[in-house]
């Protein structure tokens, strides 16, 4: 078979010479300044192509890629009985794979990952980016890895590892690496849930005038920089104390800090160790949301699964009103991950590290470059968990506004240059006395981070470097590293929904610890990717659809909602289905947002569910 | 938060008589101090010599005070003369009682390394004071006639607890721990909140409710009421049912612990914190 590239096709259209092609350029020599005959070109652009095609194919013979899509699911397997929903990806779908794959999907879950894997193979696996299932194995042939390469149901295609994607890497043996990409470039991206005790209908009735007053009071474009004041000392402190630092200047309270994964901070953090430009970028963002599937939402508790443990979580009843921030390491994090990957590529090719993908850029846990990237992630991690703290802080809204429903002026908390202008708005709907809301902190995960652990393996105890992209820690109970709060619940996992879906609060399991190293789902998991979603989806049926949802939206650009539309995205409570059904984590509740706060760069979405909704819901 | 007086430790250190109400703004006290120190601490002068010392009246006594301070090889002088009865000039007041306590701060050490080098001996051989121990309840006579036993039995019945089959005084022990836990008026506090809680919550009575520690006769009900508790089994059961008190001592032991640190750094956080914004740095769109 014979592809044309498109450039090559439009010179043959043209009927002109194609200066970037090598046997045009050889024809036309020869040829002098005679117009070429067209058949000549033709064969000429011909013998190219298929040259450049024979190339490939060698290449890809090479690397044993060269199969049909029917050749390639045949390596995909349905896992034993007594693992539902757990698909095997065997060795050999590519090359070098050390373990197996492993990915948990129901069936239509798994149609999307197939999907993506026949559109991969019917572009002759060239261009585009690799297909999630490729990069769970390309990531099962990295050096040190143990047992397996796990992947979650929300799983989607990332930089080098997918988003979705867990894997574990022996402590103990030399070789093994730490990868930037498999922690993402978003580190300690993470969810954390505020619980409060106000009831649906406290806030039912003033919000659609609480949107309408942010409405006309926030001017359309994001807050890029943070309004707590913060010196580069207080920078350098904060990334290597994260929550002790809040703490210490009063911006997070003692109890918080119990309620953080890592107890809001990562002990081998070294300031030093991040860049200055990456410092320059985190100074002015602390205490910012961010842009992208960054949100902050207040929801209420629509359904309790598990009543005693929901409980233990300070959740007793249905339309309580809890508040979710999902934000990350800014600028700062991003700035540390491109450091490392430009570091690593020189370490891989000095200590000869092989890998399927460029992307997969890593380096020995051990060596200079391992280490430094692992403590300057830490301190990224610090940063992320300051910044959530921060945002709580300014959520919480402690002293500074005396009103019943302070926590609403959250809103304000992206950085508004006329905030004066907006807390009037609020003073004039809220009346009431102040009064104490109990906004403590339910728990704090992060979804986007490497962690030293320790792991049972064949019945051998391991020390581990756990890559945790795209999924969330989920230990079981009775782990002497969760909470003792939740003891004997297990530990809490934040499962942030996208645009007007569900959120969902799990549990830790046993059966999670000994399968997935105790990780779990992270979120819904993009279904296609950005630039897809805005050429497929047309931004009014997106409305349209929301709209007949009771959610109304005040504030869009067209683009964000395309991008970050439900159709975008996988159906949260399937995934968070097949976690449950799979048994590595706990359904405990589910939360329906009220209002959403979405930053894109350019602007800001506000999302309003209508009470009418939730009134019918009453009735 | 009140200002504390920086001597306050140094003060009680030397045993001075009137340590709690010292003011460095108040001449006299200062005076009366410096005497004290120089008499019973320091001893530079011999009794004679410390006569002008002594004169806090006289209008040379700055004079003298900072002959003294010479003798005494400090660093610190009075530079501004006793206008203490100048009390308009606050900024002066203020420059001079700074001048005091440097003065004060460095006699105040002084005396401790005077009194250290004269108790040196004594003072390296004291171990910290142990806190006094509780009060131990003499519970081994308690006998173990029939009487007793029979008591021992209805109130082990009525507030039930096992009781221990031979030994009464482990039995009064246990009581006595379970009466100072239970019946404290926190305790009491929590319950009767707990109880309002069931009420209001009487309709919503799911299976899990959590009565089932008034209905806990053996241990095969604890394994049968806590499962969450332990997520493996022995095989004996009675061991499961020692694994989840455990665990449940535990999950208390801890979660104390874990208040005390909350305390620790909630009382820090009353010097610490400093939490700040700062709308203007705000920044909307580029």
């Amino acid at each position: 078979m014979v592809m044309f590239d498109t450039v090559h096709l439009k010179a043959i259209d043209k009927r002109e010479t194609f200066s970037g092609c090598i046997c045009c350029q050889l024809l036309f020599s020869l040829s002098g300044k005679r117009k070429l005959n067209e058949a000549l070109l033709t064969f000429a652009h011909f013998s190219h192509i298929e040259h450049s095609i024979k190339k490939k194919k060698q290449r890809t013979m090479s690397l044993g890629q060269n199969r049909s899509f029917s050749e390639e699911a045949r390596y995909i397997k349905n896992g034993p009985k007594e693992f539902p929903n757990l698909k095997i990806i065997d060795k050999g779908f590519v090359p070098g794979m050390r373990v197996v794959g492993k990915f948990y999907a129901d069936d239509q879950l798994e149609k999307l990952c197939m999907d993506e894997l026949q559109e991969f193979s019917n572009r002759n696996q060239f261009g585009g980016f690799l297909p999630a299932v490729k990069q769970i194995a390309n990531v099962a042939g990295l050096p040190g890895i143990v047992k397996h390469s796990i992947a979650m149901p929300d799983v989607h295609a990332g930089y080098g590892f997918a988003i979705g994607n867990v894997a574990a890497f022996d402590m103990e043996n030399p070789e093994s690496v730490v990868s930037p990409g498999g922690v993402g470039f978003d580190i300690n991206c993470g969810v954390r849930l505020l619980r409060t005790n106000l009831d649906y209908k406290d806030v039912r009735d003033i919000q659609e005038s609480v949107a309408q007053a942010l409405f006309n009071h926030i001017p359309v474009g994001v807050g890029s920089k943070g309004i707590i004041p913060t010196t580069p000392k207080d920078l350098h402190q904060a990334l290597e104390m994260g929550i002790d630092w809040s703490i210490r200047q009063g911006y997070a309270w003692a109890e918080d800090k119990e309620h953080c994964e890592e107890y809001g901070r990562m002990l081998n953090a070294d300031a030093t160790k991040v860049s200055q430009r990456a410092q320059k970028r985190g100074l002015p963002q602390m205490g910012t949301l961010g842009a992208g599937n960054h949100y902050m939402e207040v929801q209420r508790v629509e359904k309790i699964f598990d009543k005693s443990a929901a409980k233990k979580m300070g959740i007793d009843r249905v339309n309580q009103i809890c508040v979710m921030i999902h934000s990350g390491s800014r600028g700062l994090g991003h700035q540390v991950a491109t450091d490392a990957l430009v570091k690593m590529e020189k370490a891989m090719a000095r200590d000869k590290i092989h890998t399927n993908d460029k992307q997969l850029a890593c380096a020995r846990i051990n060596s200079e470059e391992g280490k430094e990237y692992l403590d300057a992630m830490a301190a990224a991690a610090n940063y992320a968990w300051v910044n959530r703290s921060s945002m709580t802080f300014l959520a919480r809204f402690e002293k500074k506004i005396k009103d019943k429903k302070r926590f609403l002026c959250m809103y304000t908390y992206f950085l508004i240059r006329k905030q004066n202008i907006i807390l009037q708005a609020f003073q004039k709907i809220f009346k009431q006395d102040a009064d104490d809301l109990d906004m403590h902190v339910v728990y704090d995960v992060s979804h986007n981070i490497a962690k030293v652990e320790q792991h049972m393996v064949d019945g051998k105890l391991m020390k581990l470097l756990v890559h945790r992209k795209g999924s969330t820690r989920a230990f079981p109970p009775h782990h002497p590293l969760i909470p003792v709060d939740y003891q004997v619940i297990g530990q809490p996992v934040l499962i942030g929904g996208t645009m007007g879906t569900s959120s969902f609060v799990l549990t830790g399991t046993e059966k999670g610890m000994r399968d997935t190293f105790g990780s779990t789902c992270h979120g819904a998991g993009r279904a296609m990717s950005r630039n897809k979603s805005r050429k497929t989806l047309d931004y009014k049926d997106v409305l349209n659809d929301l709209k007949k949802q009771g959610i109304s939206i005040r504030v869009a650009s067209p683009k964000l909602v395309m991008e970050e539309a439900p159709e975008s995205y996988k159906d949260v409570t399937s995934v968070v289905d097949v976690c449950h059904t799979a048994g590595i984590s706990k359904k405990c509740i589910q939360l329906k947002p009220i209002a959403v706060i979405k930053v894109d760069n350019l602007f800001i979405i506000l999302l309003l569910l209508a009470s009418s909704s939730a009134t019918k819901m009453e009735k | 938060m009140s200002r504390i007086s920086p001597f306050r430790r140094k003060l009680a250190a030397l045993k001075y008589a009137d340590w709690k109400n010292f003011d460095i703004s108040n001449r006299q006290h200062i005076q009366a101090l410096v005497v004290w120190l120089e008499q019973t601490k320091i001893r530079h002068y011999s009794v004679e010599a410390r006569g002008p010392l002594k004169k806090t009246e006289s209008a040379k006594w700055d004079e003298c005070l900072n002959d003294y301070l010479e003798e005494l090889d400090s660093p610190y002088r009075l530079k501004s003369t006793s206008s203490s009865t100048n009390k308009e000039d606050k900024e002066q007041m203020k420059a001079q009682e700074l001048e005091w306590t440097y003065i004060i701060d460095w006699m105040l050490s002084e005396a401790i390394l005077c009194e250290y080098s004269d108790h040196k001996d004594e003072l390296n051989e004291r171990k910290p004071i142990r806190r006094k121990e509780k009060t131990v309840y003499e519970l081994e006579n308690c006998g173990s006639t029939k009487e007793m036993n029979n008591a021992l039995k209805d109130l082990c019945a009525f507030l039930r607890i096992p009781m221990h089959p031979t030994d009464n005084a482990v039995t009064c022990q246990t009581i006595l721990t379970f009466i100072k836990d239970k019946f404290n008026p926190m305790s009491i506090k929590n319950y009767e909140e707990y109880i309002k809680d069931k009420v209001n919550t009487q309709h919503s009575k799911t299976s899990n409710d959590d009565d089932h520690w008034v209905r806990t006769q053996s241990y095969k009900d604890i394994i049968r009421f806590y499962p969450e508790m332990i997520n493996f089994s022995t095989g004996d059961e009675m061991v499961d049912a020692a694994t989840i008190i455990l665990r449940a001592l535990y999950i208390v032991d801890v979660r104390n612990a874990q208040n005390q640190f909350s305390e620790i750094l909630n009382f820090l956080q009353k010097f610490t914190s400093d939490p700040k914004t700062n709308a203007e740095k705000g920044k909307v769109g580029w």
